[in-house]
């Protein structure tokens, strides 16, 4: 009789709704053509991810909410389930962007199935307990971002930014391989426990666990976009179809920041007194450098960029608390900015079909008065990124500067208003330009009527609810969040 | 650390080196991936290497694993480098500066 691993399937059961639409969808794309093709794979692509979320949610405490599965390979917590569920939201929200996007019309089955397979690789990278859990969950997503990143196969940018992605985010995954590799030969596991209780109990090689967490948290940091790692990001971002665009920069950080979370509280504990400085140092570098370069860009893509950048620092700032009041400021945070994130990206993509052509400030002009409720959304999503009152951004920054506070990091609180208060240059900047009415500000005209727009609307709608139920009405979603970051404190 | 596995240690972290020189120094995006593999292999090494100094199998096996992985990441990666020959565009990673970075 050979033994066979534990495998929980109830515990996969949200991956593999994703992964069953995807293998669906291969047929799809056989069977159908045209436009048929895109509403079916569309309508099943929003169904896979809702069901995802709903039997994330309805795993939420089995196991007792802390279940070890897959021979130990994955944890499958609260934490991972919330992330599970936010990704899920991510989804949708970009299968509504996409819709309307002229490559649909030809290969819409294969992109969803593309986007489905990412999200798989984003959950099970959300649970993994084991460096090698991580590893494949982390290249099964990033290998399938850099094919949707060259989906637009006739425009050289969407090749270009998928080569450049190609190149450094494999140079970051083979750095964070060699830093697991380290962390083995220091500890004799690769699972997060198994390392966190040789490093505690000093069994462990001090020199190399050191070099095992640098190269680790540089490759996780090529990954999160935090400076200076952060070169590929406005190039790849810029360059990517829009919805792939907004779904990276929402959905990868988010998880990003997840693992992050994990390896550094669950393996890495006892390495606290280094990666601590090492990762606020980061937080400053990544706050100042994002938000100030934002300033200067006119292409709203990159500035965009450069404000995600920006916040990579604010959510640095809640890793490094190392507090259950960060992990949870944290998960906060990655559900707002993931509807705000997308929100934005939204109106860039119909902006962008309507002139066929980069949107930039100049061409945003006076864009509110044509269409005010999409025009709405974008500066709704702006003011929510740069933290305006009511708005969940607000509350989200508010979490993550009490967290740092209480953490003794009141200096990274400080470097984070003094950025909010650059980034509000730039938001505010996106936000006059769409209404703006002086004369000589005649608006860029569009050449064509933007295709999907009532679907571009309800991925703004979505966004907007998201983003004002979690700035006014918090407390349901601060209670799930926390509930879900319990065991990711530091214990001292 | 016994001795016997340093000398592959060494060797590893000389053609992580060599990996990381040729991605940021050569210009044909097809050496660039080849610097790649040569990476995560150096990676492959130095955990089959910690694999027999701490006992067990577990590094040998996610060796393995990493080389699936490279594979895919490869096929990618050759199949993007063929849609811009395809669309003759120029293969040298210093003339890839439309998007100005």
């Amino acid at each position: 009789m050979i033994e066979t691993p534990n495998l929980q399937w109830s515990a996969l059961a949200p991956d593999l709704v994703l992964l069953g639409g995807a293998g669906l969808l291969l047929l799809v794309a056989v069977l159908l053509g045209g436009r048929t093709q895109r509403d079916v794979a569309v309508f099943i692509g929003l169904g896979c991810f809702i069901g995802s979320a709903a039997t994330a949610i309805a795993i939420w405490d089995f196991g007792g909410g802390d279940w070890l599965v897959a021979s130990e390979q994955l944890r499958v917590d609260r934490f991972g389930n919330g992330m599970r569920v936010i990704v899920a939201g991510a989804g949708v929200l970009t299968l509504l962007v996409a819709y309307g996007w002229d490559r649909m019309e030809t290969r819409a089955a294969e992109f969803v199935a593309l986007l489905l397979l990412a999200a798989v690789g984003m959950d099970l990278l959300a649970v993994a307990n084991s460096f090698v859990s991580l590893f494949v969950a982390l290249e099964l997503f990033s290998i399938t971002l850099y094919a949707m990143c060259a989906f637009d196969l006739t425009s050289r940018f969407s090749l270009e930014s998928s080569l450049k992605y190609l190149v450094l985010g494999s140079v970051g995954s083979a750095v964070l391989l060699y830093g697991a590799a380290f962390l083995y030969g220091a500890t004799g596991s690769f699972r997060f426990d198994e390392i966190a209780a040789a490093l505690g109990d000093g069994a462990a090689d001090d020199r190399l666990a050191l070099a095992g967490t640098a190269m680790v948290l540089a490759g996780l940091a090529f990954k999160i976009s935090a400076v200076p790692f952060h070169q590929w990001t406005p190039d790849v971002y810029d360059g990517a179809p829009t919805p792939v665009t907004g779904f990276m920069a929402a959905a990868t950080k988010a998880v990003a920041f997840a693992v992050l979370l994990r390896v550094l509280l669950q393996a890495l504990p006892a390495q606290a007194d280094q990666w601590q400085p090492a990762l606020a140092t980061l937080a400053i570098l990544s706050l100042i450098f994002g938000n100030v370069v934002a300033l200067a860009q006119t292409n709203v893509k990159r500035m965009l960029a450069y404000s995600s950048i920006g916040h990579a620092g604010y959510l640095l700032t809640a890793v490094v608390a190392g507090s259950e009041l960060g992990s949870s400021a944290l998960l906060f945070y990655l559900a707002v900015y993931t509807a705000m994130t997308i929100g934005s990206f939204a109106a860039v993509a119909a902006r962008e079909r309507e002139i066929g052509g980069p949107v930039t400030l100049d061409t945003l002009r006076g864009w509110g008065f044509e269409r005010p409720y999409l025009a709405g959304v974008m500066a709704l999503s702006l003011l929510s990124l740069a933290g305006f009152p009511l708005t969940g951004g607000f509350l989200a920054k508010l979490v993550v500067w009490q967290a740092a506070v209480d953490a003794d990091y009141t200096y990274l609180a400080v470097v984070g208003v003094v950025a909010t208060a650059i980034s509000l240059g730039y938001y505010l900047r996106i936000g006059f330009a769409l209404f703006d009415r002086r004369d000589g500000a005649e608006p860029t005209p569009s050449v064509r009527r933007a295709s999907g727009y009532p679907m571009v609307l309800a991925a703004g709608a979505l966004s907007v609810v998201v983003i004002l139920w979690l700035g006014l009405y918090p407390t349901d979603a601060i209670d799930w969040a926390r509930d879900a970051a319990r065991p990711f404190a530091l214990g001292r | 650390m016994s001795p016997d596995v340093v000398p592959y240690l060494i060797v590893s972290g000389l053609l992580f080196v060599i990996g990381l020189a040729g991605v940021l120094l050569r210009r044909s995006p097809l050496t660039v991936l080849l610097s790649l593999e040569i990476m995560l292999n150096s990676a492959n090494l130095a955990l089959v290497a910690f694999s027999r100094h701490v006992g067990g199998h577990d590094g040998q096996v996610f060796a393995l694993v990493v080389m699936g992985v490279a594979a895919a990441e490869v096929v990618v990666g050759l199949g993007l480098i063929v849609a811009m020959a395809r669309r003759d565009l120029v293969l040298d990673t210093d003339q890839l500066r439309s998007l100005h970075g």
